[in-house]
């Protein structure tokens, strides 16, 4: 029941996300085309998969401090800090061999700072993903005749929390970014819960940016 | 945009091409019962029809870290070993309540598996019961709350813990026997004097759980001071850790759940007393230096057994894994056994 509740608020917040990226190409003065994210998704660091996303920005806040000394401003400029909330839309799969084929599908709010004088960003994410992992070896079950039944599609689902820290370095005019992402997550596991690890290795670039 | 889809597509297809399942001699599945997926290897000679099927200690284990080693390198050679996750442990998984977590629901998972390898491979398959450890309990009250005595050929239990209560009484007797030798021998004596001074005070009519704690996690400990095995005899390494399916950080948190839980069952359920139940040919193998569970258990269980075909051996130069500390003997003493009632 708690799993159809996430699944059902998730789908709402992958179509108000789709609307307001949608609204965001319409009418934002600063057009930032459709960002997109590709990474390599390291469950526990040794399991590999590959992750998209994209994310539209909520909110900028930009805060601009000047030098005391005016000689200093002069010769420095302004340091400028753009602090973004960014909601993000995710989705990803992974392989742990001889066990199952994870797919996750998910979304988030980011806090990303930039500084103008650096190429270096920092961000803090916190997650929300639904999982469901396919079993890639055989599931079988025996029924009461003594007949062996092959459970298809064979898995389970849960509901995965997660907070993670990024770094990121940006390169070039088309604003390539390369970004290194561990985060930590609580998921949904048999009885009760329990808690993963995952290093995401991958670039954001825009698409459609004019 | 089209070099990137073909990375993303060339990238998806190798990361799921990385799953080996099933071969003449080895095979890898989930067995479904009432809610859980048990993970289950099968390892060796297949074609030999006769299989043993280990179950391993805990709460809180896994049934593939047996699969490996010399002993199990031999046993494979001539018989099929099939290492099983338990409920709740290992790369067990499934979608269940708390409530299902029991020692009752894991030997009806158990049961059903048993019927499920002979619908599998056979029905004029051998198939023999193993467990170490708490897999000693966990055989042992399959064996006397289901039918599967009438699927199986033998019963060998591993230094097994069918009596949680005994074994603490027992483990601080050996304790203090042990320890003594030890000093007495001029043997770790700064170890073994605050050691014995710790378990001298422990109340074996009111054992609490912080003496419970101290004891088995001091038996491990313990065990590795003394001289045990032979270092001599080959021993295969693990698997790479990316394709054993136990790797997952979620599993080794997961047994750390499921511990408390079947371990108050465990205690809630001593099986001393229903042991004359047991009517199917029973091997039981002890290691003599076994901290963790004495071999106290092992005599008493050997004089209690129902069955009229039993054998006791007591490994001198082991501790509580007599398949690690002298393998070569171990095996020998299992291949008599199965050839024996195969």
């Amino acid at each position: 029941m708690i799993q159809k509740i996430f699944f059902t608020s998730w789908i709402l917040l992958l179509l108000v996300s789709n609307s307001a990226i949608a609204q965001g190409e319409v009418t934002s003065s600063d057009d930032i085309g459709l960002p997109v994210r590709v990474a390599f998704y390291g469950d526990n660091g040794v399991n590999p998969g590959l992750r998209v996303g994209t994310f539209y920005k909520l909110h900028e806040n930009v805060k601009v401090r000047t030098y005391k000394s005016k000689k200093r401003q002069a010769k420095k400029g302004a340091r400028t800090k753009v602090i973004q909330y960014r909601l993000d839309g995710n989705f990803g799969f992974y392989n742990q061999p001889n066990n199952h084929f994870g797919l996750l599908i998910g979304t988030g709010i980011t806090r990303h700072k930039r500084k103008n004088e650096s190429k270096w960003n920092t961000a803090w994410s916190l997650e929300v993903n639904y999982l469901r992992r396919f079993y890639n070896i055989k599931t079988f079950e025996i029924d009461a005749n003594g007949s062996i039944n092959e459970i298809g599609l064979a898995g389970n689902n849960g509901v995965m929390f997660s907070i993670a820290p990024a770094l990121e370095r940006s390169f070039g005019e088309k604003e390539m970014v390369f970004f290194l992402k561990p985060a930590y997550q609580v998921l949904t596991y048999n009885h009760a819960f329990s808690i993963s690890a995952v290093v995401e290795l991958g670039i954001t670039f825009n698409l459609f940016k004019s | 945009m089209r070099n990137i889809i073909y990375i993303i597509l060339g990238i998806g297809l190798s990361i799921s091409a990385c799953t080996k399942s099933e071969s003449d001699t080895f095979d890898q599945f989930f067995f479904r019962n009432d809610g859980a997926d048990l993970f289950v290897e099968v390892n060796g000679n297949i074609a030999s029809k006769t299989f043993i099927l280990l179950l391993h200690g805990g709460p809180g284990g896994s049934g593939t870290a047996y699969n490996e080693g010399y002993y199990a390198d031999q046993l494979e050679k001539d018989y099929a070993m099939i290492y099983l996750d338990q409920r709740g442990n290992g790369a067990s998984t499934g979608s269940y309540q708390r409530d299902d977590l029991t020692l009752s629901q894991n030997s009806d998972d158990i049961y059903e598996f048993t019927r499920f390898l002979k619908a599998k491979y056979g029905q004029d398959i051998s198939l023999f019961l193993a467990g170490h450890s708490w897999g000693g309990l966990t055989s042992c009250h399959a064996l006397v709350n289901t039918e599967i005595q009438n699927e199986l050929k033998g019963w060998i239990e591993i230094d097994g813990a069918h009596d949680f209560v005994l074994n603490d009484i027992e483990a601080i007797k050996l304790f203090k026997e042990v320890g003594q030798a030890e000093i007495d021998s001029g043997f770790n004596v700064a170890y073994w004097t605050p050691v014995l001074e710790r378990v001298n005070q422990i109340d074996p009519m009111n054992i609490s759980d912080a003496d419970r704690g101290y004891l088995n996690a001091t038996a491990f400990e313990a065990e590795a001071k003394l001289r045990l095995g032979d270092p001599t005899l080959p021993s295969s390494g693990p698997s790479y850790p990316a394709y054993n399916p136990t790797v997952s950080l979620a599993s080794m948190v997961s047994n750390n759940f499921v511990n408390p839980i079947l371990n108050e069952d465990s205690y809630d359920n001593p099986l001393t007393d229903r042991l004359g139940e047991i009517t199917i040919p029973s091997l039981f193998l002890w290691g003599k230096f076994d901290l963790v569970v004495p071999p106290a258990l092992g005599v008493s269980a050997v004089n209690r057994i129902g069955s009229l075909d039993k054998g006791f051996a007591l490994f001198q130069r082991s501790g509580h894994s007599p398949m690690n500390n002298e393998p070569e003997l171990f095996v020998e003493v299992v291949k008599d056994f199965v050839e024996l009632y195969k």
